[in-house]
Parts: C-alpha cells; structure tokens; sequence
C-alpha cells in the first residue's frame, strides 16, 4: 500500500506527445480507473508509473520517492498486462512462484505464499496446469496471482478484461475489487470501458489526446461531466449544438435557462433527464427499443437533431408519434468557459 | 418471409461422403514421385551393402563392409573430423545468430534493418562465390593476412585447408536460414512475457535463460536438427576449404565412390552418414508433433 504522486510527467514519442504534462494525487489504498479511448495516453501513463517507459519529463514518486528513472524490477509496483502474459513453458504454480524464486525465498515459503495467492484468485487445484489448458479468465487470474504474490505497493492493471466476454469481465471485476478492498492495495486500472469504470473505481480519471479531461468518482463524473468531452463519453448524452443569447440557449427547438456568455454552445442532457410534459417540444419518434426497466427511444428534434430520450415502459410509445419533451435537468458547455449546470 | 420459405423448395446440398480418398489422390503423383525416385533407389542402395556378392559368386547377407569401415582407422578419423566439424558449426551458428535474433526482435532502432539484410546476405550468394570469396580473403597471402600485416601483426595462420576452413564456409552458409528460424521464434514471445519477467525482478540474463530460451527451444531445436542434416552430409565447402586428410564424410564418399571406385563402400558410409542423420531427423519429427499437440491443447 501506498501514495502515488504524479508531478509534471510527461511522455514524447519524437514529435508526437503521447502524454501531456499532468499531475495527479493518488491515495493509500484507492482504486483509480485511468478511462478514454485508445490513443489518450492511458496506457502510456501506466506503462510510465511501471517502469516500461521513461517519462519525458516530470516525476513519479511513491511514497515520497522519485522512481520516475528506476527499472521496473527495482520498483515496488507490479503489472497485469491485456494479454496476460503468462510463460507458456511454465505451470500455474511456476508462474506464480517465478519471482519469489527470483527473490531467493526458501522453498517452503513460496509453497505457501504461491498457494495463498492461488486461493485468493480462486484457483487452488490449478497449480499444476499449463497456461494453454486455462481459460482467458482463468489465464487473468492467474496473472493477477502473480503479482499479489510479491505483495506489491501499487498494483497496476492495464486493460486486463479486455479480451474476456462481458459476462466474465462482469464477474472477474468484482472479484478484482473484492481483493483490492481485501488487500487494501492502491491500484490504477486502465480501460476503455466506461461500465467498467463506472463500476470498479474509487476515483476514475478521464482521459483524452494524452491529457487529463476531469477526476473524480463516478458519481461526479456522470452527473457532472466537467468538458464535452466527458459528457459525451461516459454514459448516454444528448450534445445538441445551439446558440447562447442573453441568459437562455437555444438548440434543437429547445430553449432552457443558462448564465452562460453569448455565442456558441452545446446543451448536454442525458437520456433519462427529459420529462414528457404537455409544454414540451413536440418530437417524433423514429425507434423504440425496449431495454427491460425502461423504453429507449430515439426522436427527432425541431431542426431534424437526433435525440434519445428514456420512456417509462409503462407508457404505450410506436414510431411515429409525438413526444412532447423538455429537459429537467441539463448543462451547458461553452468553449473558454466553465459549464452551465441547471438546478 | 416466412411464406417465402415454406413455399420454396430446398435442393439439399450433396453431401461429400466420408471414407473417400480425395485427400490422398491429390497427393498420390507426388508421394509416387518420392518412392520411386528417393525411398526405392536410397532403400535398394542401404540393402545392397548387406545383400552382397559372396566369394562364390552366390549373393548372401554380410556386415563386412560395416565391419571394415569401424575397423579401419581412417574412416573412423573421417566420421570423427565430420562430427567434430558439424557440432562446432552448428555451435558456432547459434552463438552468433542468437544475439542478432534477440537483437532483432528487441531493436526499435534502424540499424536492426540493416543488421537483419546484411546477416541474410548470404542467402542470396551461390555457394562457389562464397567459397572464392573465402579463399581470397582467408587463405595464405590472402586480404586479412595483408591487412594483418599491414598494422604489423605477423604470424597468421590461415584456416584455409584445415578443419576451421569448412566450419567458416559452412557457417556463413548457414546463418541466413538459422537466423530466421530463430528471427520467426523469438517473433513468437509477447513483449508483455518478457516485461512481466521484468516486472517480477528477473535480470536481463534471467530473462534470456528463464523466459526467451525456453520459450524458443522448438526453434533451437528445429535449427539444430535441421542443420546438422545439412552439415554432416556437406562434401563441396569441406572438399574446398578442408582438409584432405581427416577429411570429412561427404568429400570421403565422394572420393570412394569416384576416385576409389567403390561403390560397395561408398554406400556402406552413406548409410552409416544416414543412420546418424537419422537421430537428428527424428528430434526434428519430435519437436513437430509436441509443437502440433500443444496447439491441440491450446
């Protein structure tokens, strides 16, 4: 367990600049989801703290101490990798033992320590398997061993779901945070999936073109997306560009309250954040897909804009017909300045 | 659609019935090609040094051509002189290509380009000119002894028509096609593998014998095999760049069966020259089938 402290760090790949400087403060014990899309530098990042890439410039201190130029090896950090990365010519036990072994641990206390960590992913008995007669969960499990094994002070996880089906991501991401709250490990958890961000994180930081977009904990982050950007990745949000006048914008046919400076802007509302009321814009309805607690459908708006709105699946909605909706709750986002956020 | 379907009517596909040998008639003129122009003739050949001419004229089963060949001395030098050239070549090969290998697969630099041209540069170079080359620049007064010279190191003492003459020729030879075997077999290891090693705290030489070696033991294997086949039955760089005397198998049967003109005991060589090729052959069949059954596994 320990702090993590980005000062500055940031990573050139000859002209491309992969990470731009950032700082960021992580605590004892958090599990922080590095999320964006590929080509945001949340890889990059990662690979900086673990050693595989040398930042550019900037520092990466654990615990107070700069490691930013130290190999990985000499750095009490450890990494699940995509691909698990498991020696194929190794068994399950030999994988997981391989850097007690290297540590010069005496035999009966890797035994043990191999074991507990195999119990604690939930593979005892799969000690004497090769990686090849293992399942991709059971491959990541099995990665994950590896380095709780050392007892490492920062865990770090880069996309490791990434090749499993949903259904095993769903479950091997519990089973990851159940054992970070066990262990109380810091962890930074790479992914491009926002549900699994969203599910899995203490904090998430958002990424975007090698820079960080916002922080915050889940519930922040999509209730009150900080840039478009955000809005519009995490989660569904209607981004309808419009015009900003004298304390109302306008956009789509809708036009709401915002003390926001006159010229262009985007009004952000989310699916579930309209309200079907009688003075509301008149939409017509061009699908409707049942989702199980509620109807998704999809409108066009006064100028044409596509809008997707949250029905109750009580209600009788075909398409075709009209809607009329207004947004209840919604922000505003303006180039050069903060965003506008209703009550 | 569903009237559409039900008022069509389906003409079942005709089923390829099991049990019939297409697969081996497509190989038929091939495989018939091998036995008769190699299995037949090599299987006559290794026969007729048994089934040999007795001194009544009658033909009858004998090891005397056998007997002969591990009695006399200086067949026994030459199988040695061959062993011995082989196993140093084939040494030799992998302690140079296996660093250009790792540095290959490793290398982001633009000099890994140039480095992997110019270590496959041989391929592309007829074996005469390779030996020409090698005399001109290796034999006495040649290239590096003039330059030797030149800086005022005297005393060299060329390779050329001693046991390192064909180990040089046979090395060059040699390296493009062991180079990419082990090239294609470190392509094979993820980076991630070799990160995660050094992520757990493994050295780089830890890496090399722990992670990479293993990793790439079917292609060192194959390469081994492969090339011990190759080299031990090698007659034109030995009969050019060797010595005459221990010389290697494939000059001596050549010189049996020409110069001799022993046919008997030339054949009585090239089987003994086959059995032991025989050995590295089935290590290769080996690493093929164990490959083939973890692929089965996976």
């Amino acid at each position: 367990m320990a702090r993590l402290s980005l000062a500055g760090v940031s990573k050139e790949f000859g002209s491309v600049a992969a990470v731009s400087p950032l700082s960021l403060d992580i605590t004892d014990g958090e599990l922080v989801c590095l999320l964006g899309p590929s080509g945001s530098g949340k890889s990059t990042l990662l690979r900086m703290i673990g050693g595989f890439e040398m930042p550019t410039a900037g520092q990466v201190l654990i615990d107070g101490q700069d490691v930013a130029h130290v190999r990985p090896n000499r750095r009490p950090t450890a990494m699940v990798f995509q691909s698990h990365a498991l020696w194929t010519h190794m068994n399950v036990f030999e994988n997981v033992a391989f850097g007690l072994k290297l540590r010069k641990l005496p035999a009966a206390q890797v035994h043990e320590k191999v074991m507990t960590a195999l119990e604690l992913v939930g593979l005892n008995g799969y000690e004497k398997r090769s990686p090849r007669q293992l399942s991709g969960g059971q491959q990541q499990r099995v990665a994950i061993a590896r380095c709780l094994v050392l007892e490492p002070k920062i865990l770090l996880m880069d996309e490791p779901f990434a090749s499993l089906d949903q259904h095993l991501r769903e479950r091997l991401r519990e089973e990851v945070r159940q054992i970070q709250r066990k262990l109380g490990i810091t962890t930074l958890f790479v992914t491009h999936a926002q549900d699994e961000a969203l599910a899995l994180a203490d904090r998430i930081v958002v990424m975007s073109m090698g820079a960080i977009e916002q922080v915050g904990t889940p519930d922040e982050i999509y209730a009150n997306p900080s840039t478009p950007f955000v809005a519009g990745f995490i989660g569904t949000m209607n981004m309808l560009k419009g015009i900003a006048q004298a304390g109302h914008v306008s956009a789509a046919g809708f036009r709401v309250k915002a003390d926001i400076a006159d010229g262009e802007a985007t009004l952000a509302v989310r699916p579930e954040d309209f309200v079907l009321t009688d003075g509301g814009l008149a939409v017509k309805v061009r699908r409707v897909v049942n989702l199980g607690p509620y109807l998704l459908a999809e409108a066009e708006g006064g100028d044409g804009s596509a809008i997707t709105v949250h029905i109750d699946k009580n209600r009788v909605v075909r398409e075709g017909d009209i809607l009329a909706i207004a947004p209840q709750r919604y922000a505003v986002y303006r180039e050069g300045a903060a965003p506008y956020r209703s009550a | 659609m569903a009237d559409t379907l039900q008022g069509s009517t389906v003409t079942p596909s005709k089923a390829v019935p099991k049990g019939r040998p297409y697969g081996l008639l497509f190989i038929a003129l091939p495989v018939a090609l091998i036995v008769s122009f190699l299995f037949f003739p090599a299987l006559k050949s290794i026969f007729g040094t048994i089934w040999v001419k007795q001194p009544d004229g009658s033909y009858g089963v004998s090891i005397a051509t056998y007997q002969f060949f591990f009695s006399d001395a200086y067949s026994l030098a030459n199988l040695a002189q061959t062993l011995w050239t082989t196993v140093v070549t084939m040494v030799m090969l992998i302690a140079v290509n296996l660093p250009i290998a790792i540095y290959l697969r490793f290398s982001k630099s633009k000099l890994a380009i140039f480095v992997q041209v110019l270590a496959l540069f041989p391929m592309f170079v007829p074996g005469i000119i390779i030996v020409y080359a090698l005399i001109r620049y290796m034999g006495p007064n040649g290239l590096l002894q003039t330059l030797l010279e030149a800086v005022g190191i005297f005393g060299f003492q060329s390779p050329y028509l001693t046991p390192w003459g064909p180990v040089i020729g046979m090395l060059w030879d040699a390296m493009p096609f062991t180079l990419l075997v082990l090239t294609a077999g470190m392509s094979a290891i993820p980076t991630s593998a070799i990160e995660a090693a050094e992520d757990v705290g493994a050295s780089p030489m830890r890496i090399l014998f722990s992670i990479i070696l293993p990793q790439i033991k079917n292609s060192l294997l194959v390469v081994t095999s492969l090339n011990f086949l190759g080299l031990f039955g090698q007659a034109f760089m030995p009969f050019m760049l060797g010595p005459t005397s221990p010389e290697m198998m494939g000059p001596f049967m050549l010189r049996t069966f020409s110069s001799v003109r022993d046919p008997l005991q030339a054949a009585t060589q090239a089987t003994i020259v086959f059995a032991l090729c025989s050995l590295a052959g089935l290590a290769y069949v080996r690493s093929i089938a164990r490959r083939r059954a973890q692929e089965v596994v996976k």
